[in-house]
């Protein structure tokens, strides 16, 4: 099974985007702005190969999974992503190609299509084990398989997504999503979340094969935590639409730079 | 002589490692706290301005957001939240709190 991952593009069951159920909806390419996040604005062909190639990859990956429910669940994640405007939810650097897609979305899946808020607290446990094989550097950078590496880097990237959403929620008094009431079990959550992501980094630099296309582990994060993002979505139009607005937001970093500093500058003026 | 916008959010940040008692821990686990740190705090703030930008003008503030220079958002947001730097003085101190757990 974990040949399946980070093949080469050009799965086993070639089909055409035109065939296939998951090909994007008229009009809405998976497009340069989009989930692939390659420089192919303008160019058709290479569009219409991506789009086919996502179709034909879908089946693929769907081959490689071993039960009905997960093949239904890859179905589901793909249709989300191939509708998604302008892939507002998965780093536009962070992909180049379809197979990389479904291969990311398999291991984000691994952790079950939907986490409810009261499984949350069960993420950070598994988390919280992971991060203990840094502890120390008693993890040496050889030790671990390419899967346990991406199943560890799937859920690091849940708990991420889990904190975003929980940071957008915090305006929301009907928020679903007891992050923080999960993190009173868990006060070091943060430390937790920095060692496994600085252990997980060390062994991607010294295992090149690990991330494919030669991408960073801050790239390879990234995208789980967008395909994350995505799942937990779902349909809501409007966390849909605020969730891209505030990706722009954050690649406009200088904004918040200029607002946030501006009242702390105050404030430590007025002290 | 002023402080810099992005030294006074260093301060922020790094304030809040200390005060948790976390600055001892290993340099790179250190970086990285205030790395992810840094990016919350940016999350909420982020969020608290989308949450009080009029409704009407979300659509265009995202248009913005796609065409205009920094300065012309951040003047947008001024013109438009009414009380815009109480509101981000209020969430940081709101986040204080909670990541203090005070």
């Amino acid at each position: 099974m974990e040949e399946i991952f980070f093949k080469g593009l050009g799965g086993k069951n070639k089909s055409t985007a035109s065939e296939h159920a998951y090909a994007p909806k008229e009009g809405r390419h998976l497009d340069a702005d989009g989930i692939f996040g390659v420089e192919l604005a303008g160019h058709k062909s290479s569009l219409e190969r991506l789009d086919a190639e996502f179709g034909a990859n879908i089946d693929y990956a769907k081959g490689g999974m071993d039960t009905g429910s997960q093949r239904d669940a890859i179905s589901r994640v793909a249709e989300k992503i191939a509708s998604s405007e302008s892939g507002s939810f998965v780093g536009e650097k962070a992909l180049s190609s379809a197979v990389e897609l479904i291969n990311l979305v398999k291991a984000s899946l691994s952790l079950g299509e939907d986490v409810e808020p009261h499984e949350v607290a069960g993420l950070m446990a598994r988390l919280e084990a992971v991060s203990r094989n840094f502890e120390g550097g008693k993890k040496e950078t050889q030790d671990m398989a390419k899967k346990e590496f991406i199943d560890a880097a799937a859920l690091l990237a849940e708990i991420e997504s889990c904190a975003e959403f929980a940071d957008y929620q915090k305006n929301d008094p009907a928020a679903p999503f007891d992050f923080e009431n999960a993190g009173e079990k868990y006060p070091h959550l943060d430390v937790i979340r920095a060692r496994t992501k600085v252990g997980l980094r060390r062994i991607a630099e010294t295992n090149r094969d690990f991330v494919p296309d030669g991408k960073s582990f801050d790239e390879f994060l990234e995208c789980l935590q967008g395909i994350a993002g995505l799942r937990r979505s779902g349909e809501d139009k409007i966390l849909r639409r605020d969730s891209l607005i505030l990706k722009k937001m954050r690649h406009k970093p200088a904004i918040f730079k200029k607002l946030a500093g501006r009242v702390l500058v105050a404030q430590s003026g007025s002290e | 002589m002023p402080q810099n916008n992005s030294n006074s959010l260093g301060e922020f940040v790094k304030d809040l490692i200390r005060s948790r008692g976390l600055d001892n821990l290993d340099y790179e686990i250190v970086v990285q706290l205030k790395a992810d740190l840094r990016d919350r705090v940016e999350s909420r703030v982020n969020a608290a301005i989308l949450a009080n930008l009029p409704p009407e003008k979300v659509e265009y503030f995202e248009k913005l957001l796609d065409q205009s220079s920094t300065e012309e958002v951040q003047s947008f947001c001024q013109r438009n939240i009414y009380g815009l730097d109480e509101i981000i003085a209020n969430e940081l101190a709101k986040f204080r709190a909670t990541y203090l757990n005070v």
